[in-house]
């Protein structure tokens, strides 16, 4: 079954001053699939993540050249980045919540676009929670302060509050690399289950992680990407002998 | 880096070797007790049966621990998944050997029906196709291929050549029927000996190719064709 490309990556290449720190990316990116970026610290993997919102652009001395062709568009050309940004959402490696209650955290993004009905916020706060897989663990206490949940709770409050934008792609930047195994376990089920809906991008530095959740792999190396396939295919037989020597810890 | 992980590799495959030539020893030392009728040999065979077996089981403990804490991917994976298979292999070939065993204290107060040829035969080829099987195993290489296909074949001849051999004398003389079956049984055991050694082989196999590959429908061509991707 062919699926339908949400993004593609052409010659793409990325400068921080005089530094490339990305290389002639070439990556098509699959519809309602979970894609990781795996590689070792400088590789360029969250860089090349933050280009798919255009997040690069807070950095002065970023220049982008190449395509990535968001939905038929060069999102590195004139569009509205804001809308880009509700589209493509994000989630960093340690939780953020807002200093507010629980359900403003959820309900800022969309009465910020103009939702106003009460109704309608507290149904999409709910149906955000749900999918989430927080609401059970939230629902009495919806006014309390986001700061009092635990780690684990406060990053899938992110991932709602991803959610609540009603994105059609969530970012994670090592989302699990601050969560004690029981709280990454969780996320990791939400993110198979919120595939169904969504395309998921994750970088992360484990390889496990890598291997359980994600349908493709991308083996990213000083700014190139060396292998990029199916993750059983990564993790049974890569083609390239750099990917073999990252994955097997033998790289350096 | 990964030093102790990398020891440990190399000592399961130091292992998987040591437990091949107990294997070995107890198929040359069955089929020679057979023909030299040394009933002693045959019961030292069929008690480092034993040996064989605790071996296996070590082997496994020290490949799930290994799977359990190291997490190997890639290469390494597809080597401790084979170990599993390759000292199931090797254990089936060492009960094997017990049952050669076990005939030869079976015949041991008969006089046999004719010398001994063709069954020393297939036990060399046998024995030939595991020492080739476990050699391609430690080197991760299967350049050897097209032999292990030969020998496989010439195996499965040798056994057909014992069965009709033992079928002509037990038709000729009923008397030789007890002796007949047992050789054409021992003849089977080691036709399935050269089973298991190609199962190895195609263990190997996969390891180094990350492929399978049937061995029954190979033939010329795709064998050729199988080492020259090999090549490159």
């Amino acid at each position: 079954m062919n699926k339908k490309i949400k993004f593609n990556a052409k010659n793409l290449d990325l400068y921080y001053g005089d530094f490339q720190a990305l290389k002639s990316i070439n990556l098509e990116i699959c519809e309602k699939e979970v894609t990781a970026f795996i590689g070792p610290s400088g590789c360029g993997k969250s860089t090349f993540l933050r280009c798919l919102n255009r997040m690069n652009d807070l950095i002065d001395s970023v220049k982008i050249e190449g395509e990535i062709i968001f939905e038929g568009q060069d999102i590195n050309g004139d569009i509205d980045v804001i809308n880009l940004r509700t589209r493509v959402g994000m989630v960093f490696q340690k939780p953020n919540p807002f200093p507010m209650s629980i359900y403003e955290n959820i309900a800022y993004g969309p009465k910020c676009q103009g939702v106003k009905d009460k109704t309608q916020l507290d149904t999409l706060v709910k149906e955000s929670l749900v999918k989430a897989a927080l609401w059970e663990e939230v629902k009495d206490r919806l006014n309390k302060s986001a700061l009092g949940l635990s780690g684990g709770q406060q990053q899938r409050l992110c991932i709602a509050r991803a959610i609540a934008m009603q994105p059609e792609v969530i970012l994670m930047d090592e989302p699990t690399s601050a969560l004690d195994p029981i709280a990454t376990a969780k996320i990791e089920d939400l993110m198979s289950k919120l595939k169904k809906d969504y395309t998921i991008i994750i970088v992360t530095h484990s390889m496990q992680q890598a291997g359980r959740i994600s349908d493709k792999t991308a083996f990213f190396l000083m700014g190139e990407v060396v292998e990029f396939n199916e993750t059983p295919v990564i993790f049974t037989n890569p083609a390239d002998k750099r990917t073999e020597d990252y994955i097997t810890g033998r790289f350096g | 880096m990964r030093t102790e992980y990398n020891k440990e590799l190399q000592m399961i495959k130091d292992e998987i070797l040591l437990m091949s030539t107990m294997t070995e020893k107890m198929l040359s030392d069955s089929v020679f007790a057979l023909n030299s009728k040394d009933i002693e040999l045959a019961k030292t065979v069929i008690d480092r049966d034993d040996l064989v077996d605790a071996k296996e089981i070590e082997l496994q403990l020290v490949v799930s621990k290994i799977i359990a804490t190291q997490s190997p991917v890639a290469t390494d994976l597809r080597r401790l998944a084979s170990t599993y298979k390759i000292i199931t292999n090797l254990e089936r070939i060492a009960d094997l050997a017990v049952n050669i065993s076990k005939r030869v204290i079976e015949l041991s107060n008969e006089v046999y029906m004719k010398s001994l040829i063709d069954i020393p035969l297939e036990c060399e080829l046998a024995e030939k196709l595991l020492k080739l099987s476990i050699q391609a195993f430690i080197h991760e290489d299967i350049s050897r291929l097209r032999e292990v296909v030969d020998l496989e074949n010439e195996i499965d001849d040798t056994n057909e050549a014992i069965n009709s051999e033992c079928m002509a004398y037990m038709m000729k003389d009923a008397k030789n029927i007890h002796q007949g079956t047992v050789f054409c049984l021992i003849g089977s055991y080691l036709e399935r000996i050269g089973d298991h050694a190609t199962n190895i082989f195609e263990t190997v196999f996969y390891i180094v190719t990350g492929n399978y590959i049937d061995f029954n429908d190979l033939d010329d061509q795709t064998i050729n064709e199988t080492l020259g991707l090999e090549q490159t």
